[in-house]
């Protein structure tokens, strides 16, 4: 058990404006279980992808055997017996469980006797305890039964380093634990396994060794039994922050926006909202923190009418608006400022006036009964790009054209220039610095604060918890679809916060 | 060893992108050339021909008569594409329209309650309201079950071409026209009447009327902005509130409403009656004006006049020459096939390394 | 007439329409398996026609009439294909454009030929000992020219290419999801240039046996609208090798049953009504096809989607 299997010396990988793995040193003994740690955006995956050959690293060694290997692509690492299952399954619905196995394998004569393959691959899947019929169609399969079959690619390919990556996002409890037992399996019948993920309980219940990374950087690797969960919380999230933001006291009145029990379904038909409830008050900013993928999509896309709830109630300013379509939040004052800004929040070969008129073409002064007055949008649009400093040729540019920031501002610009619906706004915000540069990001975070000033409500989703730190007044962490916890701001404890985001309930 | 790269450009000038179309018009040019020296004919001599049509009057009209239809199609088409509903169904909708002009003509001639003057008004609004419906089934079918529209649309054409064939050589039969498959004549009143001193009949009037009508859509009105968010982007429409099924199925319901007219042009316009096959294709030549004019309702009216100038030429062709007016087909193919080639280097750049 | 001459008479039409249709459908499956859409089916029919009809009479030799055609057929698809997959055209457009240019050129070059009403003598047929000897199918079915055969040899291999070999996985694939696999290092290209070629081949083929089987002179205009029909079957036996067998057959059938009904004087309904049955047929088929419940698992999920390689 003392040989390492694969060792990673020195990985430094730079994408523009981040260094997401800053001189990592990352070793993986045979025949064990080893957990990878950290937040979003730490640098797991990108580390992962490197010794998968998805990525290049800009320098470093990589080690398998003790021989120094180049990786260059996933046929590469495959050929070294490196495999990874992904997050976003790579397989053909169409297509049966068999022929996704033995699609691209190297062993393929000309003619394939699909037979002899299903039962390979069915006494394969005895072997590890992963049950899935050969001969069926992926199409009809349940996530765990899809992740069966990445498992089976790789089995058949004869790998002896396993990534995982979030393996269980998209599991359910039963599934989860038939995946665990499965990795027990193989790990025991020689295979060496990497686990990547963010919830603590994994962590402790598979892992034999576990190492966290935060912010490109290894932080420490130790042995699962020698540790504690509250250790591991701290060194994933690391010191508390500065405040940076200058905060008025706030003054909170009215329940701007309050969700009662609702379940929302993906489409799959799993449940990624299990009985949320919450409120948010007019004045106040909320944070949402929590890892993408335990629900966050799903939540605004309910609260902002892109999403049926299956179950429960979307009041907004007391107004029942539970599974109305989204023009009708909109009239009642909730702006949403969506995930992806080119695609979904803007219109990509619409200019930017255009854009900025998305939601408002239908009123007055811009349009009346048919026509829409041009004169009228563009000087509203020339305006708006005054107020919100947004850095354009002119309004009548594709918005495609303009860079990340200045596409957030015209999101920015269009929900909260938009004189629609009254006082007293919900704001909806998705990780509405994502991506932006150092100017783009301050200007945001002001805005949402003078937002809040104003009297307005905010709702904001952020994977950068010193963000959530500085801005909110109250912070949810939502994870596997509930939110686990409400801590106001001043008695934020990040250790907490770190529990709870990896899934370890506040006792 | 070379390597060619090509990027996405991120802008083009007006003069590349005018150039490359050029470009394409011009190679095509040149590709006809040679298949013509290549079968023993004059290149030269085949172009003068083919391009008479622009030169002598009464061959430009008869160009515009057939652009009538052409035209009436393309501006739905147009209408249609914005919104990234690609029909291809015209064929269809316009067998679709002669049927009903047809049916609306034959009862009134067997029971005379229209008052003549009333008569075309009337049958132009009926036709249009009929084919509208015809058009709007794809768009509930792409807008609430996801079918693919290019396969709806054209199984539709099969349909109402039959529908239409049989009639015509069935019940619609005109009993005093010695057992050949076509209906009674149109009277009078159910024709579109020529313009003094041309041969174009009135129907052209609709057609303009048409262009002006989609461009101030398009342009102008709230609506069209909706057509354009849902073309550009379906997630960005969903999320901006605006309906697809309204959008799709009023945008289906205008283009083949003025396909149906092109039948009905076609019919009181052109022929006087109902007959077998009676669109040599218009539909899919609509397809091809509304794409090579960019989707634009003005550029669409003359691109129109120039397709049923390659028309008419190809008739020339065939009565000086002896060509098969297939050439014109080959020409136009060439054409399209350039200019599709064309947009490849509109939107890359093109790197050589060694 | 008694009903077995009947049947007979309806079966032999049927297994020559359809065994036309059949190889057109066959070639245009293949293609599309691979994600392209090749709606230039009619142009190819049609200069495979011509430059079939050519070669015979010039050589007296169906097999290079045959490959002439297949040639022809490959030539317009090879376009098609550069167009569609090098210059990621709307292929949709593009398809018009080949059939306009197959059946312009076909017209232009075939016109001397119109006028000049040169004749051949349709291939001979071949009887096939014993199975031709079966009431109604054997006369049908086994009493016909080669390339006839060659139509039912083509739904077995194509077949078993699609389903049993790595080539025809690796084809699937290459539809249903291009850059899965691109990153299992298959190259989309080739495999999406090498099945619309081939595709594109095939339906030349249909043009040999429509001319060569069944017409003795040639003419403008002699595929009349077979190759938009053979569009419609591919989706009607939902790109199935095996099921465009009983599709053609079945479009084939529908097709006698009309001018059939009207010699027994069958009056109920018109019997132009079953000409419209299949298309009526293909559009349910889609509907029920598309609906999320069956989660659109026939239609290659590519299809008529360019393919860029994400770098």
């Amino acid at each position: 058990m003392e040989t390492n299997i694969v060792e990673m010396i020195d990985i430094v990988k730079t994408f523009p404006g981040v260094v997401a793995n800053d001189h990592v040193n990352f070793s993986l003994k045979a025949g064990e279980i080893h957990a990878l740690l950290g937040e979003n955006g730490a640098g797991k995956t990108t580390l992962m992808n490197i010794l998968y050959g998805i990525y290049r690293m800009d320098s470093g060694k990589i080690k398998v055997d003790g021989k120094e290997v180049q990786i260059r692509s996933p046929r590469d690492a495959i050929k070294l017996g490196i495999g990874m299952v992904h997050q976003n399954f790579k397989l053909i619905p169409a297509h049966t469980v068999t022929e996704n196995v033995i699609l691209g394998s190297e062993g393929n004569r000309f003619i394939i006797d699909v037979e002899k393959a299903a039962k390979e691959i069915g006494s394969l899947a005895a072997n590890f305890g992963l049950n899935v019929d050969p001969l069926a169609e992926v199409w009809k399969l349940s996530m765990g039964e899809r992740q069966r079959v990445e498992i089976l690619k790789l089995l058949y390919r004869n790998v002896r380093v396993m990534i995982f990556d979030e393996p269980t996002t998209v599991l359910t409890p039963q599934e989860k634990r038939e995946l665990l037992l499965s990795l027990r399996e193989m790990c025991s019948k020689g295979k060496s396994i990497i686990f990547i993920t963010h919830k603590l309980d994994e962590v402790f219940e598979i892992s034999d060794r576990v190492t966290v990374l935060r912010r490109g950087k290894n932080v420490a690797t130790k042995v699962t039994r020698e540790t504690s969960k509250v250790e591991l919380a701290n060194l994933m999230i690391g010191r508390p922050v500065i405040f940076e933001y200058v905060k008025n006291p706030i003054n909170p009145s009215g329940a701007a926006l309050k969700v009662e029990n609702i379940r929302v379904l993906d489409e799959d038909g799993n449940l990624k909202l299990k009985d949320v409830s919450f409120n948010v008050r007019f004045g106040e900013i909320v944070g949402v923190a929590g890892v993408a993928g335990n629900g966050q999509r799903e939540l605004a896309e309910a609260i902002t009418g892109l999403r049926k709830v299956c179950s429960g109630k979307v009041y907004v300013r007391e107004k029942d608006l539970t599974n109305l379509p989204p023009k009708k939040f909109f009239e009642n004052g909730v702006l949403f400022i969506p995930e992806e800004r080119l695609g979904v929040g803007t219109a990509p070969n619409l200019s930017v006036a255009e854009n900025l008129i998305l939601k408002t073409y239908d009123r007055e002064p811009f349009s009346n009964s048919i026509l829409l007055n041009h004169k009228v949008i563009e000087k509203f649009a020339e305006n708006l790009v005054k107020d919100f400093e947004i850095l354009c040729p002119s309004v009548k540019v594709p918005v495609k054209f303009l860079s990340g920031g200045n596409l957030q501002k015209v999101v920015l610009a269009r929900e909260l220039g938009s004189p629609v619906g009254g006082d007293g706004h919900v704001i909806v915000a998705m990780y509405p610095t994502r991506g932006l540069d150092v100017g783009a990001t301050e200007y945001v975070r002001k805005l949402l604060l003078k937002m809040r000033d104003e009297g307005n409500a905010i709702i904001f989703f952020s994977e950068d918890l010193d963000e959530i730190l500085s801005l909110s007044d109250r912070i949810f962490v939502m994870f596997e679809g509930k939110i686990v916890g409400e801590i106001l701001s001043h008695e934020a404890d990040i250790e907490k916060i770190g529990l709870m985001m990896a899934g370890v309930m506040a006792s | 060893m070379y390597k060619i790269q090509f990027f996405p450009r991120e802008k083009i000038s007006a003069i590349k992108s005018f150039a490359i179309s050029l470009a394409s018009i011009l190679l095509a040019f040149l590709v006809s050339g040679i298949i013509f020296v290549l079968t023993d004919v004059d290149p030269i001599l085949a172009y003068y021909n083919l391009f008479r049509s622009f030169t002598n009057l009464s061959l430009l009209s008869e160009s515009v008569v057939r652009a009538i239809p052409i035209m009436l199609v393309a501006l739905g088409l147009a209408l249609a594409y914005k919104a990234n509903f690609i029909s291809v169904g015209g064929e269809g909708q316009i067998y679709f329209g002669g049927i009903i002009a047809t049916s609306l003509v034959l009862w009134n001639i067997q029971n005379n309650i229209v008052p003549e003057p009333l008569f075309m008004p009337i049958t132009l609004i009926v036709v249009f309201l009929c084919s509208s419906i015809w058009g709007i089934i794809p768009a509930l079918l792409k807008a609430k079950f996801e079918v693919n529209e290019v396969l709806t649309t054209l199984m539709m054409n099969y349909i109402a071409q039959i529908i239409s064939n049989y009639l015509v050589i069935g019940p619609w039969k005109d009993p005093k026209g010695y057992g050949f498959p076509h209906s009674p004549a149109f009277p009078q009143y159910a024709r579109f009447p020529l313009i003094p001193n041309t041969t174009i009949n009135s129907s052209i009037y609709i057609g303009l009327f048409a262009a002006l009508i989609i461009y101030f859509i398009l342009s102008k009105t709230k609506f069209g902005f909706e057509v354009k968010v849902v073309g550009d982007s379906y997630p960005t429409a969903k999320y901006a509130g605006i309906s697809y099924t309204k959008v799709v199925c009023t945008v289906m319901a205008i283009s083949a409403g003025l396909s149906g007219l092109a039948g009905l042009s076609i019919l009181g316009g052109v022929i006087g009656r109902l007959r077998p096959d009676f669109s040599p294709g218009y539909g899919y030549t609509g397809i091809i004006v509304a794409w090579l004019c960019n989707l634009n309702p003005i550029i669409i009216i003359f691109g129109s006049i120039f397709f049923g100038g390659l028309l008419v030429g190809g008739e020339v062709l065939q009565s000086s020459m002896g060509l098969s007016v297939g050439v014109t087909d080959v020409f136009q193919a060439l054409m399209l096939i350039f200019t599709l080639s064309g947009e490849f280097f509109k939107r890359y750049r093109i790197v050589w390394r060694r | 007439m008694d009903p077995i001459t009947i049947l007979t008479t309806m079966f032999i039409l049927m297994v020559q329409e359809g065994s036309i249709l059949l190889l057109a459908t066959l070639g245009e499956i293949l293609t599309e398996r691979s994600g392209i859409l090749n709606l230039g089916v009619e142009g190819m029919m049609c200069f495979g026609a011509l430059s079939s009809f050519i070669a015979y009479y010039v050589t007296g030799n169906w097999v290079i009439a045959v490959l002439a055609a297949a040639l022809a057929g490959a030539s317009l698809s090879f376009i098609h294909a550069f167009v569609s997959i090098t210059l990621k055209a709307n292929q949709t457009v593009s398809g018009l454009a080949i059939t306009i240019l197959g059946l312009g050129l076909s017209s232009s070059l075939g016109r001397p030929l119109a006028i000049s009403r040169v004749r051949i003598e349709p291939i001979e047929s071949i009887k096939v000992p014993i199975l031709s000897d079966i009431p109604i199918i054997g006369p049908s079915f086994f009493n016909q020219n080669p390339i006839v055969y060659l139509s039912y040899f083509m739904v077995i291999l194509l077949w078993f290419i699609l389903y049993k070999t790595s080539f025809g996985l690796n084809l699937r694939s290459v539809g249903e999801n291009p850059s899965m696999a691109d990153s299992l290092g298959i190259n989309v290209f080739l495999t999406r240039y090498v099945a619309t070629t081939l595709g594109g081949a095939l339906c030349g083929v249909s043009g040999a046996l429509l001319i060569l089987g069944y017409y003795p002179s040639w003419y403008d205009g002699i595929t009349a609208g077979r190759g938009w029909i053979a569009v419609a079957l591919v989706i009607f036996s939902s790109w199935n090798p095996l099921y465009a067998f009983f599709g053609a057959y079945f479009f084939g059938l529908v097709g006698t049953l009309n001018a059939t009904f009207q010699s027994i004087g069958f009056r109920i309904i018109p019997t132009d009504f079953f000409r419209t049955l299949p298309y009526l047929l293909t559009i349910f088929v889609l509907v029920i096809f598309s609906s999320t419940r069956f989660r659109r698992r026939k239609m290659p999920a590519s299809l008529g989607k360019p393919y860029t390689r994400e770098l």
